[in-house]
This record gives structure tokens, C-alpha cells and sequence, in this order.
């Protein structure tokens, strides 16, 4: 299980951020613009290989099953982690533990994912993902094709 | 190797009182080719301090530990070695109080290929770099993202998964 992103529906609202902080004191995904035309969520990919895990002297980050589980008592804040992430989605200043996205286990869906307003955070494996993202994309296709005919016919 | 003949009067200037039997003394041991100057140990504890600092060759990391422990202070010698990633530091026994307080180690640090900030010491991405597969450190077509600070990686990820959608929505305004 995963959060995924449906970039087409993003509003730059940061609801998500939002209730991330209400939930960890500090917001582990940042939404940015991108040119004006995209805005575009970022946070923690539990990567199948996760460079993080591979660098964690201690374990505290570490794989598991589909995720990238992190142990606050293990973790030494030597910011190693924060330094391995190719998406700069581990946090970490050196007063703090590592922020990073744990899935929020206590949730069966995560707040961020049930405060999106458009729906564009997407919870479930790649499979579900990549399903929904499809079928969203091609009712937009028939609606403008749709739409299209409609102006023919009028 | 740290450590020689007692200084009395360093310690009676600075009003120290070292008692009947000095020693023995428990000394600090930090192996400069193992640190990588992250910042595990100085996060645990704050005698050891970290400080940034620009010199001729550019931004420096440094790091300022002290050379002996109190007597109480034992069971932190023990943490900072086994918080050490490195393993780069030990603590040893020794029958004298070493003269000087405090030594230190200094790092380059390694510029963000986008902004220019320092970002880590050399040595730290060094570390990272060596035990990373390949195929992830090689990612996309342009500078690697280990060449950039976790900001700008951001930033680098925005971009390359909006393009597509960016060049869709510019075309649809037109």
C-alpha cells in the first residue's frame, strides 16, 4: 500500500499538508507549484529498493514489505537518510528524528488521502492505483470527445 | 595518540580542581579516516559541537570534541561509540589527563549542483555513494541527484514527473 498521485487533479490546496501536521506536528508532504501550470505533491515513495534503508547505520529505517518502516528508537539523527532520498522526501533537521510518510497505521486510509478535496491522493497498491488513474483519464477523453460530437450535432 | 603529562598549572588558571588521584582518565578516540563528520555523535550529546564555517578551500564542516571525560560521564563514551555509523569512534583508559581540552576534525562540504549550497561533507556522500547499487545512484538524464541537496532533488522530481502534463496544459490555453 502506497500513496499515489493523480498530478491531473491536484489544486495547489495543501489540505494534505494540512492534515499531516494535525497528525505528526509537522507536515512529512509539501505540495509546490510547478511554471503555474501544475502543482505537483511530494513525499516519502516507500521506494522497493529504498536507498535510506540501505544507508540506515541502525535499522530504524528499514523494508518492509511494501513500505519503509521507521523505529524512533533506533534512529541516531545522523541524517544519512535525508542524504540517500533521490526525492528529498526524508526531513531531518539535526534537533529532530527523520519526518518521513509512515502510512499512518493507526488510519485505514491516511488523513492526508481522506482531506483530499479532488481526490487526487490515491491509497491502494500500484495495480489500484494505475487502474483508477486510467479510468479517470479516459472518461476525460470521452467526455471531450463527447463534447465534441455535441458541437458537430448542434 | 592523545594524552601526556598532566598540566597542574593549566588546571590551577582555570580553577579546576583535580583531587588527590587524578587518574585514570577516560579518553576520547575519534579515527579521522573513518568519520565522515555527520552528526550522530554531536546530536547526542552537546559537548560536542558542530559548526559550519567558509575557509579558502570553502565551506567547512567542523567538529570540536572534547579529549577526556569526568568519571560520571563513562556510560556517554560507550553511547557515542555505539552511535558512531562509522565506528570511527572508541574510548580508552589512560593514566594521564591529556593537555589539551578539545580537538577537532574538519570536512568539505559538497555544493548543491542547482543553488550552491553546501549541502553534506564530502565524505558522507562518499559513504553513501558506496553502498548504493549503481542503478539508483544513475538516475535520469541529467546532473545525478546526488549532486543535489534534498531541496532542489524536490524540485528535480516536480519537474520531471509534470513535464508531460505541463506541455499538455500549455498547449490547451493556446
Amino acid at each position: 500500500m502506497e500513496i499515489y498521485v493523480d498530478l491531473e487533479r491536484c489544486i495547489f490546496c495543501h489540505a494534505c499538508e494540512v492534515a499531516c501536521e494535525r497528525e505528526h506536528g509537522e507536515s512529512r508532504i509539501s505540495v509546490e507549484a510547478v511554471k503555474d501550470r501544475a502543482s505537483v505533491p511530494v513525499s516519502c515513495h516507500h521506494c522497493e529498493v529504498a536507498p535510506c534503508a540501505i544507508v540506515c547505520p541502525t535499522g530504524a529505517l528499514r523494508q518492509e514489505g511494501g513500505e519503509v518502516a521507521f523505529d524512533e528508537g533506533l534512529c541516531t539523527r545522523c541524517g544519512l537518510c535525508r542524504l540517500a532520498c533521490p526525492f528529498g522526501a526524508a526531513e531531518a533537521d539535526p534537533a529532530s528524528m527523520v519526518q518521513k510518510c509512515d502510512l499512518c497505521p493507526d488510519w485505514d486510509v491516511p488523513p492526508c488521502v481522506l482531506t483530499c478535496p479532488t481526490e487526487a491522493l490515491i491509497f491502494g497498491d500500484r495495480d489500484l492505483a494505475t487502474v483508477e488513474i486510467r479510468r479517470r483519464a479516459a472518461s476525460r477523453i470521452a467526455q471531450s470527445y463527447a463534447a465534441a460530437v455535441g458541437r458537430e450535432r448542434a | 595518540m592523545i594524552g601526556a603529562d598532566v598540566d597542574v598549572d593549566a588546571d590551577v588558571k582555570s580553577g579546576r580542581d583535580l583531587g588527590p588521584s587524578p587518574g585514570p582518565w577516560r579518553v576520547l578516540l575519534v579515527d579521522e579516516d573513518r568519520c565522515i563528520g555527520c552528526r550522530a555523535c554531536s546530536n547526542l550529546w552537546r559537548e560536542i559541537s558542530c559548526a559550519l564555517s567558509f575557509s579558502e578551500a570553502g565551506p567547512e564542516r567542523t567538529i570540536k570534541f572534547p579529549t577526556a571525560f569526568e568519571e560520571f560521564e563513562a556510560r556517554i563514551a560507550e553511547s557515542l561509540a555505539e552511535v558512531c555509523p562509522t565506528g570511527a569512534i572508541s574510548a580508552a583508559l589512560a593514566d594521564d589527563r591529556p593537555e589539551e581540552e578539545s580537538f577537532a576534525l574538519t570536512f568539505r562540504l559538497a555544493r548543491c549542483q542547482r543553488c550552491r549550497t553546501p549541502f553534506a561533507t564530502e565524505k558522507e556522500m562518499d559513504y553513501i555513494q558506496d553502498r548504493l547499487p549503481e542503478e539508483i545512484q544513475a538516475r535520469s538524464s541529467a546532473a545525478s541527484w546526488m549532486e543535489l541537496c534534498p531541496s532542489c532533488r524536490r524540485s528535480a522530481e516536480r519537474d520531471a514527473v509534470s513535464r508531460e502534463l505541463i506541455v499538455a496544459r500549455s498547449w490547451a490555453s493556446r
